[in-house]
Formats: C-alpha cells, sequence, structure tokens
C-alpha cells in the first residue's frame, strides 16, 4: 500500500507541475512610480517582458504618469528637448499611454506593457498648474527608462 | 497512505490563483465610436485599444464614484463640465493615430461588480471642433 518511488516521483512532478504553472499564471511583473512636486520616483531601468506600470501620486498637485516607448535611435535627451520646446513628438514617441491621478485621489488602473530588450522608454506628466504656467515635465518630471538586453 | 497526497493535487489544480488570469477586452476606436461589449465580467481585465479610425483618438478609462448614474455622468462631460467628483479616483489613457491598428500598451484593471466604467475621447478635429464624445465617442460599460 506504500507508495512507490514511482508514486513519489509522479507526485513530485504534479507539485513541480502546480509551482511552475502558479509562476506561469502570476502575471507580468510590477514597476511601481512615486510622483511628487515635480520629479518622479522610480527604477531607471527594468528587465525586458510583461510589466504593469504603477502609479502613485504623492505630490500636492495633479500628476500624471505618461509612459512612452521611443523610436529606436531616439535618445531620452531629445524627447526631453522636443518636450521642452513644444516641438511635435510624432517622430519620437512610437506608442503611448497614461494614468492621471488628481491630488488626493489614486488610481487603482495600470499600464501593461511587454517591455522590449534593449529599448529605451520615457517616463513624462505634461500637467501645468494653470494657463500659462509651466508643464510639470520642464519642471523635472520626465525620467529616461532603459530596458535591459534579453 | 495516498491519502496524504491528496493536498498536494488540490495544491497543483487549485493553488493557482485563477482569477489573477485576466480577461482580455479589446476596444476599436473608430470616427467616431467606441466598439466593445456592454457589459463586462468583473475580475481582472486588460483592456486592448485597436485604432480604426483616420483621425486621432484617445480612449480615457474611469469608473464612476457610486451612486453616480451613467447618464449624470454623460451629460456632465457633454456639456464640458469638470468630471473629476463623478469618478473613483483617477483614469487610465491609451492614444491611437491613424495606422496604428495594434497599440502594445493596454490597460490593466480589477473590474468591479456592479460598477459602472466609462471610455470616451475628448480630442477635436480643430478649433472650434466638437470634442469627440460629443459626436459619439462616449460608452458605458457595466460589470456583472
Ligand atoms: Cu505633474
Ligand atoms: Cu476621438
Amino acid at each position: 500500500m506504500r507508495a512507490g518511488p514511482c508514486g513519489l516521483r509522479s507526485w513530485g512532478a504534479l507539485l513541480l507541475v502546480g509551482v511552475i504553472g502558479c509562476r506561469v499564471s502570476a502575471g507580468p511583473r510590477e514597476a511601481s512610480y512615486v510622483g511628487r512636486d515635480f520629479a518622479f520616483r522610480g527604477p531607471d531601468t527594468l528587465p525586458p517582458g510583461p510589466t504593469v506600470f504603477r502609479f502613485k501620486n504623492a505630490g500636492t498637485l495633479d500628476h500624471e504618469l505618461g509612459l512612452a516607448l521611443l523610436r529606436p535611435g531616439v535618445t531620452a535627451a531629445q524627447a526631453f528637448a522636443a518636450e521642452r520646446d513644444g516641438a511635435s513628438v510624432d517622430s519620437i514617441y512610437e506608442a503611448d499611454g497614461l494614468l492621471y491621478t488628481p491630488f488626493g485621489t489614486e488610481v487603482d488602473m495600470g499600464l501593461t506593457v511587454d517591455l522590449q530588450p534593449g529599448r529605451s522608454y520615457v517616463l513624462i506628466c505634461t500637467l501645468e498648474d494653470g494657463p500659462k504656467q509651466t508643464p510639470h515635465v520642464k519642471l523635472g518630471m520626465f525620467k529616461g527608462l532603459v530596458v535591459r538586453p534579453r | 497512505m495516498k491519502a496524504r497526497f491528496w493536498p498536494v493535487l488540490a495544491f497543483a489544480v487549485f493553488g493557482c490563483d485563477r482569477a489573477a488570469v485576466p480577461n482580455d477586452v479589446e476596444v476599436v476606436a473608430s470616427d467616431y465610436a467606441f466598439a466593445v461589449a456592454d457589459t463586462l465580467p468583473a475580475g481582472p481585465a486588460r483592456i486592448h485599444y485597436r485604432h480604426a479610425g483616420a483621425v486621432l483618438h484617445e480612449m480615457i478609462l474611469g469608473r464612476l464614484r457610486e451612486g453616480v448614474r451613467p447618464a449624470e455622468f454623460a451629460d456632465s462631460l457633454a456639456h464640458g463640465r469638470k468630471v473629476r467628483a463623478l469618478l473613483d479616483g483617477g483614469t487610465a489613457v491609451l492614444f491611437g493615430a491613424p495606422g496604428q491598428s495594434s497599440f502594445p500598451v493596454s490597460i490593466g484593471v480589477t473590474l468591479v461588480r456592479s460598477r459602472h466604467y466609462a471610455l470616451w475621447c475628448q480630442f477635436t478635429d480643430g478649433p472650434d471642433k466638437a470634442r469627440h464624445m460629443t459626436m459619439g465617442m462616449f460608452k458605458m460599460l457595466d460589470v456583472r
């Protein structure tokens, strides 16, 4: 009636499937960023692969986390210069999305991205605090993010 | 003796958090409408955005505060009033340009049962033109 070595092996294999299966279904990695007046705090580099970006507004104003994939060959410095000068960013960004969090609120949604190995992204807040006010990007709410090679 | 292995089997089969597997939902933006199911199941979802229009669009997703009626929210949007107080927290936004058929960024959200979510586009096609949400780019999603 005892489970022989083969039996143990099969249960072990089953357990392994369970554990690996759990790891697979555990979902994408999370990357958390905090916005303050006027900077982003969070990782500068991330590994490639599916990632959910989360954003918390820890400032005293409305902020957003814009996430943009830079076109190949474009640097974060070039993207910043375009944003600073109010130039068109059509030739700079390949895709973008954002999380908007008014002051005193939270956003329980995330941006899910399959981070591409070796590619560069930028985090940006383009909000202004009123008409003719300086956009937050010019005050420091801009951050480059590099995805490590696979 | 084998009974002691049942917990292992149970873990292998049920141990994974099946609820963690998100439901993939595609929203197609055209000029000027969002095509997506009216009702969505509660739980984790990935909202994908596909641009099928000829002009620039955005897709803003926000959850209505409890007690806010969809008609009240739609009316505020249509009249250009601020909707911040009607929303439960912040919003997520995806942008799409003509020719961008598949979008590599999606919104990860845990849809809350019995709540209403709004999708809208605030873009215009130029100065003095109507905002797209007043031209049809507004959609209410109910979560069951
Ligand atoms: Cu900001
Ligand atoms: Cu639009």
